[in-house]
């Protein structure tokens, strides 16, 4: 094969593979997640959230925790969206850690289950 | 008289046996498509998007840079698409592609074009395109944190070598390490990069790979050794049940694709036998220091750009030149 020809396989090569990238990507976009691994890199250690069986077996609406989806019929926000690692001292919105605790500790306690660190935290 | 040559070395011309860049390349590529196929099974179209963006885009930056550098085109030998394609069998399936476009401009920008193209390039451009996204997004390349929303398989979807780096630390690396036996590895049955999880499938490419001669066995083989030998030093002499058995870490995480694909760069590893021995367990050895006592779950990657650092020394430990220098002659 020579160079000319080399060149040729190349770039062909390349157009197609793009085409099918592009169609692959755009075919296939992330749709509800089924779990989430929620690392906050706290000394705590990292969480497994298991988004879809919160959402589906236990019965929970959307807009039970993704609160500001009220006015945005289109898309969910991610929690992290707002709720900021490090939020500015004036911000009125909690923290990330805040927010999560009050949002999963508050929920279990409504329910009267009572939380351990480790029953989320390092598993 | 004696007539029986020895040794023949003819005059200009030479005739060209016809071996080009280009076969390398497409050998190798040919070598991974059994682990990237499976892959590709395991994880579906989101990681067929990944290899098709990466290998392309790897492509098209190298067709630009030549073109921004003024240099011939090089896209015709092929060694970008397998930058691309071996770049993206380290990747997570859902890593986006403006991750994935990032990760392959680096890679032959830093890695490569900047030392003069292919032959130039002190680093393996993969590594240096790997090294610098994995640490710039961290979130995105964590297999479990990657892995987690969108899959659910009938095995142990722990990214094994995180799961058995967290019990190292509490001292039960060993029972964590006996949740993923042996064959389930080989067979792909875990959870890694798009071409990094099919053992039995790198094995063979790498067996291909060895046999035609595109890879040096004496690169592959001693870092392998130094991995199989380091660890089982760890496990022999480390507290009772701390450490995870060798065969554990040769067949998880990206062990057999550093051996076989990552290691049969040309540029950035030795040529002579001594320091092609020194080089592969040197990495070896490295990579599990670092994932023993060392931060990362995986140290391939950095393992092996630490010895492509040591490369050139290593280079020097050679044969003497052949004939003598006569005193006074």
């Amino acid at each position: 094969m020579n160079k000319n020809k080399e060149r040729l396989l190349a770039l062909g090569l390349m157009a197609a593979l793009f085409l099918v990238g592009a169609v692959c990507y755009a075919a296939f976009p992330p749709g509800e997640p089924i779990r989430v691994l929620l690392d906050f890199g706290g000394g705590a250690g990292k969480i497994m959230f298991e988004h879809q069986e919160h959402h589906a077996d236990f019965d929970l609406a959307c807009l039970d925790c993704h609160h500001t989806a009220e006015d945005e019929t289109d898309e969910m926000q991610k929690c992290g969206a707002c709720h900021l690692a490090k939020p500015s001292k004036d911000s009125e919105v909690p923290s990330r850690k805040d927010s999560f605790h009050a949002q999963c500790i508050g929920c279990h306690e409504d329910m009267g289950l009572e939380l351990e660190c480790t029953d989320c935290h390092g598993n | 008289m004696e007539t029986k040559k020895k040794f023949v070395v003819s005059h200009a011309p030479h005739w060209h046996n016809g071996n080009r860049v280009s076969r390398k390349s497409y050998n190798m590529m040919l070598a991974a498509l059994p682990a990237v196929a499976i892959g590709i099974h395991q994880y579906g179209a989101l990681a067929l998007g990944v290899v098709c963006i990466a290998m392309a885009s790897a492509m098209a930056w190298e067709l630009i840079l030549d073109l921004l550098m003024k240099r011939p085109s090089s896209i015709g030998d092929g060694t970008a698409a397998l930058t691309g394609l071996i770049l993206a069998m380290l990747m997570p399936p859902t890593l986006p592609w403006w991750a994935v476009i990032t990760t392959t401009f680096v890679a032959i920008l830093i890695g490569k074009m900047i030392f003069g193209g292919l032959g130039g390039n002190p680093f393996n451009p993969v590594l240096v395109g790997y090294a610098v996204a994995n640490l710039s997004w961290k979130g995105l390349f964590d297999f479990d944190a990657a892995l987690a929303g969108g899959y659910t398989f009938g095995f142990d979807m722990a990214y094994p070598l995180t799961a058995v780096k967290t019990a190292v630390a509490n001292g039960a690396g060993a029972e964590a390490a006996a949740n993923f036996s042996a064959s389930a590895l080989l067979m792909g049955q875990q959870t890694g990069g798009i071409g990094a999880i099919f053992g039995l499938g790198l094995i063979i490419g790498g067996l291909y790979l060895i046999i035609r001669g595109y890879i040096r066995w004496e690169i592959c083989l001693s870092f392998v050794a130094g991995i199989f030998v380091t660890a089982y030093l760890f496990k022999a002499f480390g507290p009772e049940g701390a450490y995870a058995d060798p065969s554990f870490h040769l067949l998880t995480g990206f062990t057999l694709i550093g051996a076989f694909f990552l290691m049969g760069e040309d540029s950035s590893t030795p040529v002579n036998l001594i320091p092609m021995l020194i080089f592969g367990a040197g990495a070896g050895v490295l990579t599990m220091l670092m994932r023993n006592i060392g931060a990362y779950a995986d140290g391939v990657v950095y393992a092996i750009l630490l010895m492509n650092i040591l490369n050139p020394l290593l280079d020097m430990i050679r044969p003497g030149a052949l004939g003598k220098v006569v005193e006074n002659a």
